[in-house]
C-alpha cells in the first residue's frame, strides 16, 4: 500500500503515544517545569475534572515565563493556551499531518466528543511512524554520513 | 540527578556522539545491522558508567565488526570464542561493563559450546545476538537458524537441518535474563538493550536482524511496520498477553498449548495468559520462544528475567574465602611443584603440508547485491521523496546566529521574537554548538541560573550533528527519529545556513502527499 494511504486509514490512537502529563490551571510553574524535566516532555495538559482547557508547551516555557524578564508567572493559567487545537483520537493520521503543518503545531491534544483527554500526540510520534516504513533506509544508516558504503561489501 | 533540581548534577555527560568511533563502516548499505549499533550507541550513554569501562567483544562474521564502530574498548576476538574472551575480560575486571556481539553463524555453530557455557555460569555480561539467519561474511550459505526448506548456496534444494532457536538454548542453559527485539523496531530495542544492561548476571538476547543483500525480508512477514500490531506479541511483566492494532486478540492455554483467541464475545482479558519474567521454572519462557508466525503472533520483550549468584562475585567470594584459610598462593610455587615432569625425547618432526590453491572465484559474477544500484523508481510518492530529496529543497528558515559569550537571557528573547525553536552558536565563522528551546526547558528552567550573565556556551549542546544540503531526507529522519533530535543546522562547508526543524520536515512531506 502506499504511505499515503495508509496513512489516511491509520488513526492517530493506534501509534504508540506515552501517558500525557495533565495537571490543573492553579498548577505553580515551577512544579509543572519539574514534571517536564522528570519526563523529559515538552507539554503538558491542562484539565477540570478530566475536561481539557488549556495546553502549556516548552514554547510557552520560553516565550511568556522566561522570554519577558520584566514580568512574574505563577500558575498555569496565565502561560497557558486555552482552547487548543485538538482532534478525536479516532482522526487519522493525515489529518493530525495536516493540522500540525498548517497550524505549526508540535503537539495536539487528543479529545473525545465530551471533551475527556485521551492523550496528546507529537510530531515526533509522526515522524518515528513515517520512518518506520523505511526501515533499510531511514534506520539502517551508520552514524555518520561520510561512513556510508557505497557497495555492499559483505562487511 | 536529583528529583528536585536543587543539587548540582553530577551525572556523566556523555551522548551517543561520544561512542561513535571514527573508523570506515563497512556493513552493506542497508544492512540491520546499522540500526542495532545506532541503538546500543544510544542506551551506553545513559548507564551512568564512563566510556573507559565498557569493552565490546565480538568474534567472527558481519556482526563481529561491531567494536571497531563503539568508541570503546573491544575486541575483535577469535571464532566463536568471544564469550570465552569476555568471561576472561569480566574475571579480571568485574567492575567493567562486558558486551559479546555475536551472530548466527558466531555464536550458534562454531561458538555454540562457549555460548551455553557463558549462559550457564550467569557471569554478568551482555551476550547480543543478530540473527540474520544466513552467513553473510562469507556470502549466503545456511546457518544454524536458517529456516528447514531454506535455499541457499550451500542448501541448493532446500535444507534439511532443522533450525536452532536461540532463546531455547539460552532457556536450556539456565540464563537469568533473555530477551528477543527486532532491528529496525527502534523503541523496543532501546528497552530491551537497557533492561539487558541493567540486568547482573547474564543477558542474552536475540535481535532479528535483516541481512538485505543475502537474505532479505527473512522477518519482513511479521516486522513490517504495517503488520507488525498483528503479527507481534509485545510481552509486558504482570499484563494479560493482548495483540493486534486495537489489543483485541489474545493468547490463551487450553491445557498445555497456547491458543489465538478474539476477546469480546466469548472470551475476556481475564481468561487470558498473563506474561510473568520472574517465573520459578522457565517454563512459560519456553513456552513463548515455540511460538512462530503464522499460528503466532512472534512474542519480543522479555521472556526471563530473575536474580541469582553472579559468577564473578562468586569467584572473587571463593578466592578470598580460601586465601583467608590457606594463605595467599603463589604461581611459581604451584608450577615447580611435585607433579611436574620432563619429557626427554625428541619430538617428532611434523610433515609441512602445502596448501593447495583454491579455484579462481570471480567475486563479482556471483554477488547477488548488484541489484542494490538497480535504480528502480520508487513507485510511492513519500518514498520517492524520503530517498531521492535534498535537505536543501526543504527550504529552511535561515539560522539564528548568537555568538558563545552572549547571555542566555538574550537567546531566549531573541528566539521567542523571532518564533524560532534554535539558536546557531557560531565562533569565527565556525558552527560551535546548538541552543534549542529543549535546552531551555531541561537546563535553564529552573536551575538557579543567573540567565543575563549566563553565557550560552555553558548550556548549548557543542558540536551538534549538522546536515549538509546534500543530505537525503531520509538521513535527516535518521537523525530525528533515531537520535532524537528536532533541530539540525544545514551546512555549507563549516559555516551554517539553515536551521531545520523536525516540522519542516513534516510540512515538507505533507506538500508531498497532495502532490
Ligand atoms: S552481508 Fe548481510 S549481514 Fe553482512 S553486512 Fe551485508 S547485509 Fe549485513
Amino acid at each position: 500500500m502506499e504511505l499515503a494511504e495508509t496513512l489516511k486509514k491509520e488513526l492517530v490512537r493506534h501509534l504508540p503515544l506515552p501517558d500525557p502529563i495533565v495537571l490543573t490551571e492553579e498548577t505553580p510553574i515551577s512544579e509543572a517545569i519539574q514534571k517536564m524535566q522528570e519526563a523529559g516532555r515538552g507539554c503538558i495538559l491542562v484539565a477540570r475534572d478530566g475536561r481539557l482547557i488549556g495546553l502549556v508547551t516548552e514554547r510557552d516555557i520560553l516565550v511568556k515565563y522566561l522570554g519577558q524578564p520584566g514580568k512574574t508567572f505563577f500558575t498555569l493559567r496565565e502561560i497557558m493556551t486555552t482552547d487548543p487545537k485538538k482532534l478525536s483520537p479516532d482522526a487519522s493520521l493525515e489529518k493530525a499531518i495536516q493540522a500540525m503543518s498548517e497550524g505549526g503545531y508540535r503537539h495536539i491534544p487528543l479529545v473525545d466528543q465530551e471533551n475527556q483527554i485521551c492523550g496528546v500526540v507529537a510530531v515526533r510520534n509522526i515522524v518515528n511512524y513515517i520512518a518506520e516504513h523505511f526501515p533499510t533506509e531511514v534506520f539502517n544508516l551508520p552514524p555518520r554520513l561520510e561512513q556510508k558504503m557505497e557497495s555492499p561489501e559483505g562487511a | 540527578m536529583t528529583v528536585d533540581g536543587s543539587a548540582p548534577i553530577t551525572e556523566l555527560k556523555l551522548d551517543r556522539k561520544d561512542f561513535v568511533s571514527d573508523q570506515e563502516v563497512r556493513w552493506c548499505p542497508g544492512c540491520g545491522d546499522y540500526s542495532i549499533l545506532a541503538q546500543v550507541q544510544k542506551v551506553v550513554p545513559t548507564l551512568g558508567i564512563p566510556r573507559e569501562n565498557f569493552v565490546f567483544v565480538s568474534g567472527i562474521g558481519c556482526s563481529s565488526r561491531f567494536p571497531y564502530y563503539m568508541n570503546t574498548y573491544g575486541f575483535h576476538s577469535i571464532h566463536g570464542r568471544a564469550p570465552a574472551v569476555a568471561t576472561g575480560v569480566k574475571l579480571a575486571n568485574p567492575h567493567l561493563s562486558v558486551w559479546v556481539i555475536t551472530g548466527d553463524g558466531d555464536g550458534l555453530s562454531i561458538g555454540g559450546n562457549h555460548l551455553i557455557h557463558a549462559i550457564r555460569r550467569n557471569i554478568d555480561i551482555n551476550i547480543i545476538l543478530f540473527n540474520n539467519r544466513i552467513y553473510g561474511l562469507t556470502k549466503g550459505q545456511y546457518s544454524p537458524t536458517s529456516d528447514f526448506g531454506k535455499k541457499t548456496k550451500s542448501t541448493p534444494y532446500g535444507s534439511i537441518d532443522q533450525p536452532i532457536n536461540p532463546l531455547c538454548v539460552a532457556i536450556a542453559s539456565e540464563a537469568t535474563f533473555v530477551a528477543r527485539s527486532i532491528d529496525i523496531d527502534t523503541q523496543h530495542l532501546t528497552m530491551v538493550l537497557e533492561r539487558a544492561a541493567r540486568h547482573k548476571g547474564i543477558s542474552f538476547v536475540e535481535v532479528y536482524q535483516n541481512c538485505n543483500i543475502f537474505n532479505d525480508g527473512a522477518f519482513a512477514h511479521f516486522t513490517d511496520r504495517q503488520f507488525r500490531s498483528d503479527r507481534v506479541l509485545y510481552l509486558e511483566h504482570g499484563k494479560p498477553m493482548t495483540f493486534g492494532k486495537d489489543l483485541q486478540k489474545g493468547i490463551r492455554l487450553n491445557n498445555l498449548n497456547p491458543e489465538v483467541v478474539e476477546l469480546g464475545r466469548d472470551y475476556s482479558p481475564e481468561d487470558l495468559l498473563v506474561h510473568d519474567e520472574a517465573g520459578a521454572q522457565p517454563t512459560l519462557a519456553y513456552l513463548l520462544t515455540r511460538m512462530h508466525y503464522p499460528d503466532f503472533p512472534v512474542p519480543m520483550g522479555v521472556f526471563r528475567c530473575v536474580e541469582t549468584r553472579e559468577y564473578s562475585d562468586l569467584l572473587t567470594e571463593q578466592i578470598e574465602e580460601v586465601s583467608r584459610k590457606e594463605g595467599k598462593g603463589n604461581l611459581d610455587s604451584l608450577l615447580a611443584g611435585d607433579e611436574t615432569w620432563v619429557i626427554e625425547e625428541e619430538g617428532a618432526i611434523l610433515e609441512s603440508v602445502s596448501g593447495r590453491e583454491r579455484p579462481g572465484e570471480d567475486e563479482e559474477s556471483y554477488h547477488p547485491a548488484n541489484n542494490l544500484d538497480a535504480h528502480e523508481e520508487p513507485k510511492c510518492a513519500i518514498r520517492r521523496s524520503v530517498l531521492n530529496d535534498r535537505i536543501g529543497e526543504v527550504r529552511p528558515d535561515p539560522p539564528i546566529i548568537a555568538s558563545p559569550a552572549d547571555s542566555i537571557q538574550s537567546a531566549i528573547e531573541r528566539m521567542a521574537r523571532e518564533r524560532r525553536g534554535a539558536v546557531c552558536v557560531v565562533e569565527n565563522d565556525e558552527l560551535v554548538g546548538i541552543f534549542t528551546e529543549r535546552d531551555v526547558l531541561m537546563r535553564v528552567a529552573l536551575k538557579g541560573l543567573d540567565l543575563e550573565k549566563t553565557p550560552i556556551s555553558s548550556v548549548m549542546t557543542s558540536n551538534p550533528i549538522t546536515l549538509k544540503a546534500d543530505a537525503t531526507l531520509a538521513y535527516a529522519l535518521n537523525q530525528m527519529a533515531v537520535a532524537g533530535f528536532r533541530h539540525l543546522p544545514l551546512m555549507d562547508g563549516k559555516k551554517a545556513v539553515g536551521m531545520v526543524s523536525v516540522k519542516d520536515v513534516v510540512r515538507y512531506m505533507s506538500e508531498n502527499m497532495a502532490g
